[in-house]
């Protein structure tokens, strides 16, 4: 089993964020788990990347426990991310944010002696034509569109080596023109790398055109977890979405 | 447009080696108080150059450092004057120890940033001052130690002279080459978003600690040959003060150009010395110095000239 | 060491406490209301004792000299300082932290080298008020009366800074300034004066501090250098901002000092830094800071 949690929980006080989850990701899948607005999607997503540490359960990828490693380690197992709120290098440019991934990536980081401009130049430019961002290479993060720094995020979880990509709200605040060539981009990129991607989305046309699988998540519980059509018809999700409109 | 950066490139080369040539031939010509100057001028630029490794790369504002300034200069006289060690070891020595005493305070600040940080770093160099002001024993308490005996050959402005020079080129080689590894850029990294960083699979806190202990080195370094130059080395190399001056001409220089710390440590030592000459109060003239500064150019000097010299600069990555 | 040792002690301890307090009270102010780091209030300290100084010399040396003084030598300082925000500094507040740190630490050498200028380079001695100069016998050894009133000013001003900032409208300006500032401006309030007025009693906290510590000791001008750094190490082990934070932590720096004094007379200049070293390893974020999660 690729991806594989148990009855994973966390709760902040009285608060119960996320419990007693179970979830099984198979390699290559397209999984989507939605929800209504504060079911702890972010919160269940920074549990598996070592940004919180979970009061039960846990996180098993490729067999490995992955449940109380740091964020660091846990990348480097193949786990990338991007975030809801997007979170890039400000003043390095496109080109260079790349290269730095790369860089880490490739356990340099602790190199004092090479010239880092040098490094992986022909790696980096070839991550550019993918996420096609070429002509922006050397505009500083901070300056891009929004969906140009998504785009770049991409870029950077590609350039780690990622194997398993969770995906937190990625056309959140984007225009349907641009939702349709992102996801059509991260796709295209799954099926190339061979990726498997995990993702929260509340959009559910994005849904239920891109996702194989579908977990729902309310008040931190998932209440169903099948594939898309199955999901249609469950009568607990219908409540939970029908009866909030 | 590989013809032309390949101009730019040989014209940059070419200024620098005037520049060494110009710095070498000095001794030849130069008065004696010229080169005390220029060489004094040489070490605070060390050690404003290690200063920004913390503070303009990592983006710590360590109010601290001048405790490995301190620390490297003690170490040379202590080594040459109570374990009566040669002077070349004594030399080599006295960055080594610095470096081994950043670990201990480098590991406990790293944790922290801003505010939190420069105070914290600057309350571990002043319990350093503090113990170099009262151990009359071995440091020689407020009076210091003073009276180092050097080597013939160095005894000498002249001498010394080609020493310092040496040593600041061979430091400012490694500190360039440093800074643009791959583990230099990371540090930078560090500075626009230490999540990201880490989300690459990095361990921040080791790079920190490590360019923490690295700055130490180079601290250490000129504060020995602060104590070759004055022949004695006194607690005030570590007095939070010296640490705050060192921020200062980094700032004034520009902590985002690579020479802003010489150039910062060269406009307050220069003007330390030359309105001491008309009045007791350079201060006073430095503080309005800062304050017009602050006001009106707060890329510090060295980030004005570059902006206005920058023409169409081509960043390093769209050159093949 | 008896029990009237230790409480002797620690009344001497308390002494330089307040001072620490007195110092450092006026930076929480600053700091909690305008966000920023104020280098310069060392040098505000500073100029306050030699004010004194000047005023307390001009009224012969006398009692009510001396509390002319304090009702009038302090305001003139703030006053001073207030101007220098008006012009200098309230351009910053806005800005990355590092143009207020350079900006005030240029003020404070200024201020430096301005004391030296106007009052010359050797130690001055303020005169000690006639009402003071004999002495309390307290648990069994004589402790100076002017101590006592040191102490008690210390108390007074905590107490009135925690009755401005908490009762006066004044207060609440302050607040909803620090708070929010767009929004305070919205709802009618001239802010920039707020905030200069608050810069203005952070100066007079100092400025009285420094006259109260006048007659104490020799006036040197660099007791600003000093008490700048103290100021600093007091507020950051109290949290940046709190009020009774800053009282406790002088408290425990001034207790520290007094009895470790006793202890190991050699390091007493270095147990506030000690203190300070083990509160940022142990609590980064000061006794009654927010926490503050870096990982």
């Amino acid at each position: 089993m690729f991806l594989k949690i148990e009855k994973l929980s966390k709760s902040f006080g009285a608060l119960r964020a996320v419990h007693d989850v179970d979830l099984e990701v198979e390699e290559g899948e397209r999984f989507a788990i939605i929800g209504p607005n504060g079911a702890g999607k972010t919160t269940f997503f920074n549990l598996l990347t070592g940004h919180l540490s979970p009061d039960t359960g846990a996180v098993l990828f490729g067999g490995k426990d992955l449940t109380k490693l740091s964020s660091d380690k846990i990348v480097r197992r193949g786990v990338g991310r991007s975030f809801q709120i997007v979170n890039i290098y400000p003043e390095i440019s496109v080109f260079e944010s790349i290269q730095m991934t790369l860089i880490a990536s490739g356990k340099k980081s602790y190199d004092l002696f090479s010239r880092a401009s040098r490094m992986f130049r022909e790696e980096t430019k070839r991550i550019l034509d993918r996420v096609e961002l070429s002509e922006l290479a050397h505009v500083p993060g901070g300056l891009l569109s929004h969906g140009d720094k998504k785009r770049l995020e991409i870029a950077m979880i590609l350039a780690s080596q990622s194997k398993l990509i969770l995906l937190d709200e990625p056309t959140a605040g984007m225009a349907p023109e641009e939702k349709l060539s992102t996801m059509a981009l991260i796709n295209d990129l799954a099926e190339k790398e061979s990726l498997t991607l995990l993702f929260t989305e509340h959009d559910m046309s994005v849904v239920f055109s891109w996702a194989k699988r579908i977990a729902v998540m309310v008040f931190g519980e998932i209440i169903a977890d099948g594939r898309p059509e199955e999901i249609k018809e469950n009568p607990q999700v219908r409540k939970v979405y029908l009866g909030e409109r | 447009m590989q013809k032309n950066d390949k101009r730019k490139s040989t014209g940059k080369w070419v200024w620098i080696s005037l520049a060494v040539v110009f710095f070498a031939l000095l001794p030849l010509w130069a008065p004696k108080m010229w080169l005390h100057l220029i060489i004094e001028i040489l070490i605070v630029a060390l050690f404003a150059m290690s200063l920004n490794m913390i503070l303009g790369r990592a983006g710590l504002p360590s109010f601290g450092h001048a405790a490995f300034y301190a620390v490297g200069g003690y170490t040379l006289a202590i080594f040459i004057m109570k374990l009566h060690l040669p002077f070349v070891i004594s030399l080599i020595a006295a960055p080594v120890v610095a470096a081994v005493f950043a670990v201990p305070i480098g590991y406990f600040s790293i944790r922290l940033t801003g505010i939190h940080f420069a105070i914290l770093t600057m309350g571990f160099g002043q319990i350093l001052w503090a113990i170099a002001h009262k151990w009359y024993g071995f440091t020689g308490g407020d009076d210091g130690l003073t009276g180092i005996p050097l080597p013939a050959v160095i005894s000498g402005p002249k001498g010394f002279y080609y020493l310092a020079f040496l040593v600041f080129i061979i430091c400012l080689i490694l500190i360039r080459m440093i800074q643009e590894s791959p583990f230099g850029r990371m540090i930078e990294a560090t500075r626009e978003n230490r999540d990201r960083v880490t989300f690459s699979g990095v361990k921040v806190w080791h790079h920190l600690l490590l360019n923490f202990v690295i700055a130490g080195f180079f601290a250490g370094m000129a504060g020995a040959l602060l104590a070759i130059l004055n022949r004695s080395v006194f607690p005030e190399f570590g007095y939070w003060t010296t640490s705050a001056a060192v921020v200062l001409m980094c700032i004034l220089g520009g902590v985002g150009v690579f020479v802003g710390p010489i150039v910062g440590a060269a406009i307050i030592t220069l003007l330390e010395h030359y309105i001491s000459v008309y009045t007791f109060y350079w201060q006073f003239v430095l503080g309005c110095l800062i304050i017009v500064l602050v006001m009106f150019m707060p890329g510090g000097i060295g980030g004005f000239i570059h902006d206005r010299f920058k023409r169409d600069r081509q960043p390093d990555s769209i050159r093949s | 060491m008896g029990v009237e040792d230790i409480l002797f002690q620690s009344l001497s301890g308390l002494t330089t406490a307040m001072i620490y307090f007195l110092i450092a009270a006026g930076l929480t102010l600053i700091l909690g209301v305008l966000k920023i780091m104020n280098f310069a209030q060392g040098g505000i300290y500073m100029l306050g004792a030699y004010t004194a100084y000047s005023f307390m010399k001009l009224f012969g040396g006398t009692n009510l000299g001396f509390f002319l003084t304090l009702l009038i030598a302090p305001v003139l300082v703030a006053l001073f300082f207030c101007l220098l925000e008006v012009v200098l500094l309230r351009w910053f507040y806005e800005k990355p932290a590092l143009y207020i740190l350079l900006m005030t630490y240029g003020i404070l050498i200024v201020t430096y080298d301005m004391a030296r200028m106007i009052w010359g380079w050797i130690i001055k001695t303020a005169p000690m008020p006639p009402m003071f100069q004999r002495p309390l016998e307290i648990f069994g050894r004589f402790f100076p009366l002017y101590n006592v009133f040191l102490i008690f000013m210390g108390f007074f001003v905590f107490f009135l800074i925690w009755f401005v900032t908490r009762k006066t409208n004044w207060g609440k300006k302050m607040r909803a300034a620090s708070d929010d500032r767009e929004m305070t401006a919205a709802l009618g309030i001239n802010v920039p004066f707020v905030f200069t007025s608050v810069f203005g009693f952070g100066a007079w906290i100092a400025a009285i501090g420094g006259a109260l510590v006048a007659p104490m000791a020799g006036l040197a001008t660099d007791m600003g250098i000093e008490a700048g750094i103290t100021a600093f190490v007091v507020v950051v082990i109290a949290g940046l901002g709190s009020l009774p934070g800053a009282l406790l932590a002088a408290f425990i720096c001034g207790e520290v000092q007094a009895f470790g004094v006793l202890v190991l007379p050699e390091l007493a200049i270095a147990f506030m830094y000690v203190v300070m070293v083990i509160v940022l390893i142990v609590r980064p974020w000061g006794i009654f800071g927010r926490p503050v999660v870096i990982k």
